[in-house]
């Protein structure tokens, strides 16, 4: 069921409206089922492999926590054999071709977050939930089984089993960030899809001011793709009381690849973060042990994203980028003492349009079929000269009209200006407002998305790029 | 209570406001493809119609219940659209009987011929104005075809919201109210283009009907056995595109099967008097206003000779009705030929 269709709101609304309707004790079960009939809308297959998932690393933590104060070597057997089996599972169904197109949705982040939990019960951070059922419900819970955010079980388990009353705070976010989503998704990300599909698909005829175009508009499609869905989620979360972590923080603004990479994506950045980088020993050991774990840590996350030596690539790229900013760190900060830059707005925004062409050169390999299209892309930019394209009608054949063009436009500046409330921490004072100043302005995104927005019949509605993940 | 009241404020302008949006969105019918605008219409009329007819346009632009009353004092509707396809004619039927119960239905076999359901674009405008209810949504999963959805037709701004560019002055003149655009569900045409060169009849692969199609007629059979009514089933007149012997022979056998009334007033064109030469506007395919008079004025004799059903002529409440629509729809057919000359 895609997040942005009218049956998955309709599907919002009745969880929400019978969650609040059943009993307290027993609501975690009642997610549990929504999140299981959820996910069967996706197949069969993804339900016997989120059970499989489910119950592999439940058992699993359970054993390593009743060997806690017995065998340690018998423990870590347990727990290294039934992370291998969960991670195995994923690696086999997304980097073999055994499962043809038929990929489960979500199995990435679904694994990931069984694979915190048995980490953090080996570990004994968490202690291990006896219950299957109310662990199924922690990894079955139906707004992460699209995209994430990678939740860990210590941020979700108390909420889910001691919940919260209605409140019209909770109702009026939750709503307020689900019609956020909507318009992300369907005012500007499936508009720059059009774009970028069309471009990518024949990189020869397209080439040169066309890859710049690519490189432009493919991130902002990826960041309002992926962040509109993860509103949705938080959004759907919140209306039964329940918090998630957020997943970005003005990514766009930021001034490095490294703080790019705290600001974006943040559940999969911290899950890697804590479950290799600092085992592998962080920042705690030796400078060349440093830039291997970063190495290992950057590995990891391109296989992450998919198979192939794209996404290899990509992750060496950014590795490249934050172990060359690592070891210039001291010359450059020298430098822009020197040039009193620091508080210089102008260098500010050369920092964050740098940080830009940066991370969206980079995430070009996504898009891509092969990396001899994104780099012979690449070089086209300096080599054929069509740069009128921009400016002679061109851009109008490429599935979007004139009105759509200052749609998005419109929508972008939009997004740049609730992202500058939010990165100067103003949100409270928008929900501070009064109660007719907040509603019209959410009847307004709600209207704007209703009728501009990309979607409905003659519309091949694109599912959410990182649900590929 | 300050919150509740407000909370209830919200939701009451949250709905008039998406419905008066979508109401705005939604084409009108009027100026152009006025063929949308039919479903919707038959709401309006005075439900007292011994007899109602049942098909696509070759029904809609075969049978004047003006004439049937000017020339029999018959009063019928005619519920049609374009394309009507049988299960969407059941569907009908079945939406017709929650209003009224006619003495006879009389259904177009032509529709048979299209086996599964094959345009949003004719569903839309058969659909869209017809009236939320059980019928309406069993009648919109009979007729999907691939791509569509159930919910696109409950909120038909989910389809439609992209025609906030198309938006025109008559998207705003027909926001309240609209203006009839047939005559009891008759929809006149008044130029002629003669028959002329026909193609080829080309032979077909298999000639039988689906399954589903017959599923439809033997529900509309059921029907109007359930509730008394009698079934005539017609073939317009048209002479394109063609009507297969290998179908008449079918719909033949399962009038005899059925023991129903058949009609096929192209085999009795020369009783029925038309002349193809100008009784048609565009070559046959359908009546002009000449060749659906002829027609209609068959087809009310046989309803009163072969089925009883009343002249209605000396009833004051039916002489209302009826006799301001008829004198309308000479006026429209008197100015449409002027305009034409």
């Amino acid at each position: 069921m895609n997040f942005t269709s009218f049956n998955f709101l309709l599907f919002v609304i009745l969880v929400t409206i019978v969650y609040y309707m059943v009993p307290t004790k027993i609501r975690w079960l009642f997610l549990l089922i929504s999140g299981y009939w959820f996910y069967s809308f996706s197949g069969i297959t993804g339900v016997i492999f989120l059970a499989s998932v489910t119950f592999i690393s439940w058992l699993g933590a359970l054993l390593v926590s009743i060997c806690e104060n017995k065998s340690k070597s018998l423990r870590r057997f347990i727990f290294v054999t039934d992370l291998l089996i969960c991670l195995g599972i994923l690696a086999v169904t997304k980097y073999t071709s055994i499962m043809g197109e038929l990929i489960p949705v979500a199995i990435s982040f679904y694994v990931f977050m069984s694979a915190s939990y048995l980490i953090d019960v080996y570990k004994g951070t968490v202690k291990a939930e006896k219950n299957l059922l109310k662990y199924a419900s922690y990894a079955g819970f139906y707004p992460l089984l699209s995209q994430g955010p990678i939740v860990r079980y210590k941020e979700l388990s108390d909420q889910l089993f001691t919940p919260k009353k209605f409140t019209s705070d909770n109702f009026s976010h939750g709503i307020l960030r689900i019609a956020y989503g909507f318009f992300l998704k369907l005012m500007i990300a499936d508009r720059l899809g059009i774009i970028t599909d069309t471009l990518t698909a024949d990189p020869t005829t397209y080439n040169g001011a066309w890859y710049a175009v690519v490189l432009v508009l493919y991130t902002l499609r990826l960041y309002t793709d992926f962040s509109g869905g993860i509103n949705v989620t938080i959004g759907a979360a919140k209306l039964i009381g329940i918090e998630l972590p957020e997943n970005f923080s003005q990514p766009l603004f930021s001034v490095s690849i490294a703080d790019f990479w705290r600001r974006w994506h943040i559940t999969m950045g911290s899950w890697f973060r804590d479950y290799i980088y600092i085992p592998l020993g962080g920042n705690r050991v030796s400078k060349v042990r440093v830039y291997f774990n970063l190495l290992a840590v950057w590995i990891a996350t391109g296989i992450w994203h998919g198979k192939g030596p794209n996404f290899i690539v990509w992750g060496l790229l950014n590795f490249l980028v934050l172990a060359g900013s690592r070891a210039l760190t001291k010359p450059f900060k020298a430098f822009r003492s020197k040039l009193h830059l620091e508080n210089n707005i102008i260098y500010r925004i050369f920092q964050s349009l740098r940080t830009y062409i940066f991370a969206a050169t980079f995430f070009t390999l996504f898009c891509y079929e092969t990396l001899k299209d994104a780099y012979n892309g690449f070089v086209s930019m300096f080599t054929v000269k069509n740069w009128n394209v921009l400016t002679d009608g061109s851009l109008l054949t490429l599935g979007l009209d004139k009105s759509d063009y200052i749609i998005v436009a419109v929508s972008l500046f939009l997004v740049f200006t609730i992202g500058i409330i939010r990165e100067k921490k103003w949100t409270a004072k928008f929900y501070a407002l009064p109660y007719y100043i907040k509603y019209s302005a959410l009847l307004i995104l709600i209207y704007a998305t209703l009728i501009f927005g990309t979607y409905g019949m003659g519309y091949d509605a694109s599912s959410f790029i990182y649900n590929r993940f | 209570m300050k919150k509740l009241l407000r909370f209830i404020t919200t939701i009451a302008l949250l709905i008039l406001s998406f419905l008066a949006l979508q109401r705005l969105l939604m084409p009108k019918y009027m100026n152009n493809t006025q063929e949308g605008a039919m479903t919707a219409e038959y709401y309006y009329s005075v439900k007292n119609h011994d007899v109602i007819f049942f098909g696509d346009c070759q029904v809609y632009e075969t049978y004047s219940p003006c004439i049937l009353w000017d020339h029999y004092g018959i009063s019928s509707y005619v519920r049609g659209n374009s394309q009507q396809e049988i299960w969407q004619s059941y569907y009908l039927l079945e939406e017709t009987l929650t209003y009224e119960k006619p003495m006879a239905v009389v259904v177009s076999v032509f529709s048979l011929s299209r086996p599964s359901p094959s345009s949003e674009a004719y569903n839309r405008l058969m659909l869209d104005g017809m009236k939320l209810s059980g019928t309406k949504l069993d009648c919109i999963k009979a007729s999907m075809t691939e791509g569509e959805s159930l919910i696109d037709y409950i909120f038909p701004i989910l389809r439609f919201h992209d025609r906030w560019s198309e938006l025109t002055s008559e998207d705003f003149d027909y926001f309240f109210s609209k203006e009839n655009v047939t005559y009891g569900g008759y929809m006149p045409f008044v130029g002629i283009k003669p028959v002329e060169n026909l193609p080829a009849l080309k032979p077909l692969a298999d000639y039988s009907f689906s399954d589903y199609s017959m599923e439809y007629l033997d529900k509309i059979r059921l029907l109007c056995e359930e509730n008394g009514i009698t079934l005539i089933l017609v073939k317009d007149a048209s002479v394109y595109p063609y009507w297969h012997d290998e179908w008449e022979q079918q719909v033949v056998d399962y009038c005899a099967l059925y023991n129903l009334s058949y009609y096929n007033l192209a085999n009795c064109a020369e009783e029925i008097g038309i002349d193809y030469s100008l009784d048609t506007y565009d070559a046959g395919m359908h009546m002009n206003t000449d060749g659906a008079e002829k027609c209609s004025d068959y087809i009310g004799r046989i309803l009163i000779e072969e089925f009883n059903i009343p002249d209605h002529r000396d009833d004051q409440n039916f002489v209302n009705v009826w006799n301001s629509i008829t004198i309308e729809y000479y006026d429209k057919i008197a100015e449409m030929k002027n305009n034409l000359e």
